[in-house]
């Protein structure tokens, strides 16, 4: 397989999630080539699993004093508190033929590179079904997909110095009690790569470039103008709404 | 009568089942942190949990979820009828 690799372009959390429609939708239409894309974000956010419940997830009055963004993702999963480089975010867009059918055994597949590459740079790391990447102090990253007639969509983000008190204070999971589901998501540590290495945030990204590099014979890309036109465009009727991201 | 109920699914997600009922199910609202295929068929299985009598049985609510057009991913349609049972007590 051949593959483009975007490093580049900072977006906003709608803008970033309706990249992702816009995207998956280019390549289930064969109009783009397998890709991986970074993120890059210009502030903190909350990136929320589709079927969550709002006010279950986010702490509401804080993000809103503090003008936290909280997008409803396309992918299921749940959700995640994201500071600009404090976390890295990529996805994959791939066609079908090129990932397991089965789902469980695609989320393995498609974290497999970025493991390696996490392990050239120290870091004790493993996947953990359905779709965590563990170590042995937490977790230290999740994925999710959706899947259209023709396209995979797989992204992950990973902890490398997430302000962890403050992310108890965005996402509900710090309260002392928010029921079951306190329990289980507070059970499940976050674990950050700075606590475990010494490695830059761009020395992870070149690790996670060039380990997908040479398994996927790619080259360096960049997003055409058109389809950050269109992402804007989707952010602006659905991503920032009120209206989607609060529908549940 | 409104409720809900929740179930950690063991190496899995999270289900929420919020529902009304009086002789029936009303109003289902499905969330949680779980995966779903495709996204749409969310709405397609609360319908399917609507309009079953209160005293349904656990094997008749997972027959209605599984004739659902929906890939379930991190649950099963076992577990969505538990929640949905215990919303019910």
């Amino acid at each position: 397989m051949t593959a483009r690799i975007v490093d580049a372009g900072t977006y906003s959390e709608p803008v970033q999630q309706a990249l992702e429609g816009v995207l998956t939708d280019r390549l289930d239409a064969g109009e783009l080539e397998p890709t991986l894309r970074f993120w890059y974000r210009d502030a903190p956010a909350v990136a929320l699993g589709r079927f969550q419940a709002y006010a279950d997830e986010v702490a509401v009055d804080y993000v809103a004093e503090h003008d936290i963004d909280v997008v409803r993702r396309l992918t299921g999963g749940g959700a995640m508190y994201v500071q600009p480089g404090a976390v890295i975010t990529y996805s994959l867009y791939l066609p079908h033929e090129q990932v397991s059918a089965d789902i469980e055994a695609s989320y393995a597949e498609l974290d497999q590179w970025a493991i390696d590459a996490l392990r050239s740079v120290g870091l004790d790391v493993s996947h953990e079904p359905l779709n965590d990447i563990s170590h042995p102090e937490g977790k230290i990253g999740g994925s999710a997909q959706l899947r259209t007639d023709n396209a995979v969509l797989h992204h992950t983000t990973m902890s490398y110095d997430l302000d962890i008190p403050e992310m108890l204070r965005v996402l509900r999971i710090g309260e002392e009690k928010v029921s079951d589901k306190a329990i289980k998501s507070a059970e499940k540590r976050v674990a950050r790569m700075t606590d475990h290495v010494d490695a830059s945030r761009p020395d992870v990204i070149e690790a996670l470039k060039s380990t997908f590099a040479d398994r996927f014979d790619a080259e360096a890309g960049e997003l055409s103008s058109d389809v950050v036109a269109e992402a804007r465009e989707r952010a602006a009727d659905r991503f920032g709404t009120d209206a989607w991201n609060r529908q549940l | 009568m409104h409720n809900s109920a929740t179930v950690n699914v063991p190496d899995g997600k999270l289900l929420e089942v919020g529902l009304s009922y009086d002789d029936r199910i009303t109003d289902v609202r499905l969330t949680g942190d779980f995966f779903l295929e495709p996204p749409e068929s969310r709405r397609a299985l609360e319908a399917a949990l609507e309009g079953q009598p209160v005293d349904v049985a656990h094997e008749t609510l997972v027959e209605a979820i599984e004739a659902v057009d929906a890939r379930l991913i991190g649950f099963d349609a076992g577990h969505l009828a538990d929640a949905t049972l215990e919303a019910l007590e």
